[in-house]
């Protein structure tokens, strides 16, 4: 016991005397425990919102809709949406209800209703908007909807009129559409009213509601919007203390399978699946951050022991065994494993305000901050085990040390841990380690878990080889006679291991950083240009077979300014019967597997050597080659389409591997059946290929094909009509606008794409964002720390070299350059993997690197690296360099 | 004969040290009144704790004194600035260590140059310089070395190199033979007479051995931060030798 506390008193001294040190050291414990703590708070506030109150959120205790059912049965009136129950159906289980003291309640809803404000300059820009038709006098059950405008108003007392409506608070802000303003909803030219505007909670989590938001219509409303006035969901209130599953069992025993039923009961077990699900990721990728954080007690360990050698060699003299040493530095690094994980619970609670800040304006869903205990504790746990098994090396080293070197101090280094002691140190880091990994494992345990740490450390320690191989080819740079050079780039060889590990660390941090944002900036990018290319055009307007709302949209085009051409199309569905009357054609092509679906004599459907797809049947493109300002693309071989080309049977194709294997050339004859007719084309152009539109035709060997649209037939089921124009960017609103005019079009404008791909990286980059985010700082700390431990080794070599003539700002500017470098390393490492993702990611695309790349974004990250590692280093340095020579030189 | 015969390289007056511990401030140097002259080989002695090393720190510029004046060169350097003193200490002081203090990183060649890299106005070539003193303190033959693959003597030997790089007017030893063995002591302070028989460097050494006191061509003994034996400059007759073409 006397023992224990001798330790415990030693370490106390110690880390109280080198208090910079030991604060240093602290951080970095603390920034990944904080991690830690945050992030598992984020993960018990998002479960908490998914398991709290589930009657509140699905609004009843149970839900049906009629899928699979016998009260299932099609919407009439075009309407979109799957099924709806049959009148027979909602009176059975309104009768049934009603024996059981429950209530129903129907809804209808819709996902095809656009809405826009009248006049808007936000307006035409289509939404995907949920759309919910609602008795508002009984909806909801449970959690009543309560209004931000007019404030503090129930959704019952928002309706007056059918032509009243009410909408979210993110429908509202992305459309900038205000309490009473008039809006077009649907095909409708009845303009409604916005009479309310709700929180975006009230309907869930839905990845409808929370893009793009949605709107409450009073089901009187349903023959005004065009929509069956059949319900498509039915709610169910039970008595108070109503068993959820045994009423929903009762249902299905009285009236046989009503369709899917939902209970609170059952909602609440997935929901409390998913919320167990995203904690353990959520934790496991806080532990990143927090093994981030321990590298830098390794560093300060090694230091801690390598200072105090003589000290360990003075105590050996005095009969210490080295067993007690390892304990008495081991103390030390448990001491510090505490101390840092309460202060890392600390910081924790402050980053977890932030962090829950962050997610929910991402997520659009209110998180409840608080401190969870949970959250504390796992925190403190991980970081007492992760300082300890990480501590445990240095330790040893410690042990190692000679008592002869109390004679000698000035050459006195401790000497390296053999080969058996670091095995020894290196399974108690993965048993530690892999114990806690084995706890966040939703399978496998432990055993799992401690496989998974001795792999990850295996590939940690061949990225720690190769970030010391650059360290090494970055000391041996050349100076050029500039002695502070020399001085930086000797410094950085000096300690190769340390520098290593600290540049993976910012490395790690970086290389997360980048490519979530490289890669989410550069893909909708990607996608834009690609659905343009494929388009011809940056908007797309959908019509009904009208040939008035047809003529009505060309000549709003005709008219509307910044409208540079305008294509009106047909995707007709057909198959390629011959090739210049060859039915046969088909087998000239690599043929490396049939497939059993083939019926005997009919379309071939084929693999080729690179396993695609390959079918005779594909869609073609039937063009009006006559509109204003046609453009037909970019011919490679003979020519495009042009207005002469209007009635005749002629087609260009598109460069690609069909047409390359069967050398198809102009001249050729394409024998295509659409709609059981035969039509034969000739080839009069092979079109430049595009990457992006292969993308979206891939397998049709039929190839991506262009026709006159006045030479297909009439009738086709599966063709599509609608009008592609390129318009000004300038002009674009204004025709959106002008097009919100026509009624039952649906504008589809390549920058709605864009949001949405925008929107879902988003919500898919949050966790990982925040993530990266804490190791950054993680490794911001170490960097410091790093420093700090440098500055305080090389205090003697400092303080002789100012005593020798180099000033202050000459010793802190060593240290700026050695530590930038590593900084400026970092970032090109982190950042240049991020762009390579992006380049792998283009390769496809005819975009160039310039294009593809968001280069500010680089430029921004490489100085945000170089930052960290500035900050750090003037952060931790100036004191040092500040310190008189001589306390230096006569008192250490 | 030179016309700065005679006139004091070092002067200290009133000069005091007072360290706060606590709640007691000791007085390490109580009011010293010292002249030291141009080409003067003196030694420094007294028992531990006598404040010989803090006096030689206050020599040097390394540390700042509580109250009193120190000039260099008729600089007076008491009350000057950090970058300022690091400039004097770069031109007119060379520093010899008992742990020789070496940057371990570099060569013995760029330990040398190290001073004169780091000079405001360079008088010599650093290479070219660092090459000839190690050289002439026969250490031509290890001047790629690091520190580390050199004995404690030659380190000891390139220290004296270094601290002559910018051919300074004063050289100032704390305990230069303190971690060293005989042969390697004796061969260090052989050289340190040699090269001030050759530079006329005024050389300063605080040293416990009273052999090494023995060799110096006056000694001043210090107790408790009082000088307790000051012969008077004046009485002694100083050679001065021309200055070498090196430097």
């Amino acid at each position: 016991m006397s023992h224990f506390r001798f330790y415990f008193e030693h370490s106390i001294r110690d880390m109280r005397r080198n208090s910079l040190r030991t604060l240093f050291a602290l951080f970095c414990v603390g920034a990944g425990v904080a991690a830690i703590v945050s992030l598992r708070t984020l993960a018990l506030s998002i479960g908490a919102t998914l398991t709290d109150n589930v009657a509140a959120s699905q609004h009843g205790d149970l839900i049906i809709v009629p899928r699979g059912s016998i009260f299932e049965t099609s919407p009439t009136n075009g309407d979109t949406r799957n099924a709806v129950f049959t009148v027979e159906g909602v009176t059975a289980i309104q009768k049934w209800a009603s024996a059981k003291n429950a209530q129903v309640m129907a809804e209808i809803s819709s996902a095809s209703i656009q809405l826009a404000a009248q006049g808007a300059t936000t307006a035409g820009r289509p939404q995907l908007i949920e759309s919910y038709l609602i008795d508002p006098a009984v909806y909801p059950f449970y959690g009543p909807v309560i209004a931000n405008q007019p404030q503090n108003t129930p959704l019952s007392k928002l309706f007056s009129e059918p032509t009243d409506v009410v909408i979210s608070q993110n429908l509202a802000d992305s459309q900038k559409i205000n309490l009473g303003d008039k809006v077009h909803v649907g095909r409708t030219t009845q303009l409604f009213t916005v009479k309310g505007i709700v929180p975006t909670q009230a309907e869930g989590v839905g990845p409808l509601v929370l893009f793009f938001g949605f709107a409450y219509f009073d089901q009187a409303a349903a023959p005004i919007l065009q929509l069956d006035p059949r319900p498509d969901t039915l709610f169910v209130h039970g008595p108070p203390g109503t068993d959820t599953t045994a009423l929903a069992a009762d249902l299905q025993n009285t009236l046989g399978y009503v369709g899917r039923v939902t209970t609170t009961a059952s909602t609440l077990k997935q929901n409390q699946q998913i919320a167990d699900l995203i904690d353990r990721l959520i934790v496991s990728m806080g532990l990143i951050a927090l093994l981030i954080g321990a590298t830098g007690i390794i560093h300060t360990m090694l230091v801690v022991v390598r200072r105090r050698t003589v000290e360990i060699a003075v105590l050996k003299t005095m009969g210490v065994k080295g067993g007690q040493i390892t304990m008495l530095f081991l103390f030390e690094s448990v001491m510090m494993g505490v101390l840092g994980s309460l202060l890392g619970l600390l910081m924790g609670i402050g980053f977890s305000a932030l962090v829950l800040s962050f997610s929910q304006r991402i997520w659009v869903q209110t998180l409840h901050w608080q401190i969870y205990p949970q959250a504390l504790a796992i925190g403190f746990e991980f970081g007492v085990i992760v300082t300890t098994v990480f501590g445990f090396l240095p330790t040893l080293t410690a042990a190692r040390v000679r008592p002869a070197n109390v004679l000698r101090p000035n050459d006195a280094l401790p000497p390296p841990s053999s080969w058996l002691q670091t095995l020894l140190a290196l399974a108690i880091v993965v048993i530690g380690v892999g114990f806690i990994v084995g706890q966040l494992l939703p399978f496998g345990g432990v055993l799992l878990g401690i496989v998974g740490v001795a792999i990850t450390l295996i590939i940690l320690g061949l990225l720690v080889l190769a970030m010391w191989f650059i360290v090494l080819i970055v000391g041996a740079l050349p100076s050029f006679g500039r002695v502070y050079w020399r001085l930086a780039l000797r410094g950085i060889s000096g300690h190769r291991f340390r520098t290593a590990s600290t540049l993976l660390a910012l490395t790690s941090g970086m290389f997360a950083l980048s490519t979530i944002m490289l890669v989410s900036t550069s893909i909708p990018a990607l996608l834009n240009v690609g659905f343009q290319n494929v388009l011809g055009g940056n908007i797309a307007i959908f019509q009904p077979l009208n040939p008035l709302t047809h003529l009505a949209v060309t000549k709003l085009l005709d008219k509307q300014p910044g409208v540079q051409h305008y294509l009106s199309l047909r995707l007709e569905l057909g198959s390629l019967k011959a090739v210049n009357g060859d039915q046969n054609y088909a087998d000239k092509l690599p043929q490396v597997n049939v497939s059993p679906l083939v019926p005997k004599g009919g379309a071939a459907s084929r693999f080729d050597g690179a396993g695609l797809y390959k079918s005779t049947e594909g869609v073609i493109s039937g063009q009006d080659v006559a509109a204003k300002g046609y453009f037909g693309g970019t011919a490679l071989v003979g020519r495009v389409l042009n207005s002469a080309d209007a009635g005749k049977l002629v087609v260009v194709l598109r460069d690609n591997e069909f047409v390359q294997q069967l050398r198809l050339k102009p001249g050729d004859q394409m024998t295509y059946m659409f709609n059981n007719r035969d039509l034969t084309y000739t080839v009069v152009g092979i079109l430049q290929a595009d990457a992006s539109a292969a993308a979206v035709n891939t397998g049709a060997i039929l190839g991506v094909g262009s026709v006159p649209l006045d030479t297909l037939p009439n009738g086709g089921l599966a063709a599509l009509d609608f009008v592609v124009a390129q318009v000004d960017q300038a002009h674009l609103n204004d025709v959106l606008v002008a097009l919100t005019t026509i009624p039952g079009t649906f504008t589809l404008d390549v920058g709605f794409i864009d949001t949405l791909i925008k929107k879902l990286l988003e919500e898919f980059t949050t966790i990982p964002t925040v993530v990266a985010v804490l190791s950054l700082f993680a490794g911001a700390v170490i960097i410091a720390n790093t420093v700090s431990l440098a500055t305080l080794e090389r205090r003697r070599e400092i303080g002789t070299m100012k005593a020798v003539g180099m000033k202050n700002w000459r010793a802190l500017w060593v240290l700026v350059i050695e530590n930038g470098l590593i900084g400026v390393l970092g970032g090109l490492i982190g950042v240049g993997i991020g762009v390579l993702a992006v380049l792998i990611i283009s390769s496809g695309s005819n975009l160039n690197i310039l294009q593809a790349v968001a280069w500010g974004q680089v430029a921004l990250l490489l100085l945000l690296s170089l930052g960290i590692a500035l900050g750090a280093t003037l952060l931790s340095a100036w004191t040092a360099v500040s310190e008189k020579p001589l306390n230096v030189l006569r008192y250490e | 004969m030179d016309s700065n015969i005679g006139v004091p390289v070092l002067r200290t007056r009133g000069l005091t040290k007072d360290l706060p511990l606590g709640s007691v401030t000791i007085h390490i140097l109580r009011g010293l009144d010292l002249d030291i002259m141009r080409g003067e080989r003196v030694g420094i002695i007294g028992p531990s704790g006598s404040g010989k090393s803090t006096l030689l720190g206050l020599m040097g510029g390394l540390d700042s004194p509580t109250s009193g004046t120190i000039e260099i060169d008729g600089i007076d350097i008491s009350r000057m600035g950090e970058g300022r003193l690091t400039e004097v200490r770069n031109a007119k002081i060379g520093f010899v260590f008992q742990f020789f203090n070496l940057v371990p990183t570099l060569t013995a060649l760029e330990n040398v140059a190290l001073p004169i890299e780091f000079a405001v106005k360079r008088q010599f070539n650093p290479r070219q310089r660092a090459k000839q003193l190690l050289e002439m303190l026969g250490m031509g033959d290890r001047l790629n070395h690091r520190p580390a693959q050199l004995s404690g003597g030659q380190q000891q030997r390139v220290a004296i190199a270094r601290a002559l790089a910018n051919n300074p007017p004063l050289l100032l030893a704390d305990e230069p033979t303190g971690n060293l063995d005989t042969e390697s002591g004796r061969l260090v302070l052989a050289a340190i007479s040699d090269v001030q028989r050759e530079t006329g460097t005024t050389v300063v050494v605080v040293t416990h051995d009273p052999a090494i006191a023995g060799q110096m061509s006056r000694v001043l003994t210090l107790v408790d931060g009082l000088l307790v034996s000051t012969p008077p400059s004046a009485q002694i007759v100083l050679p001065v030798m021309p200055q070498p073409a090196i430097l």
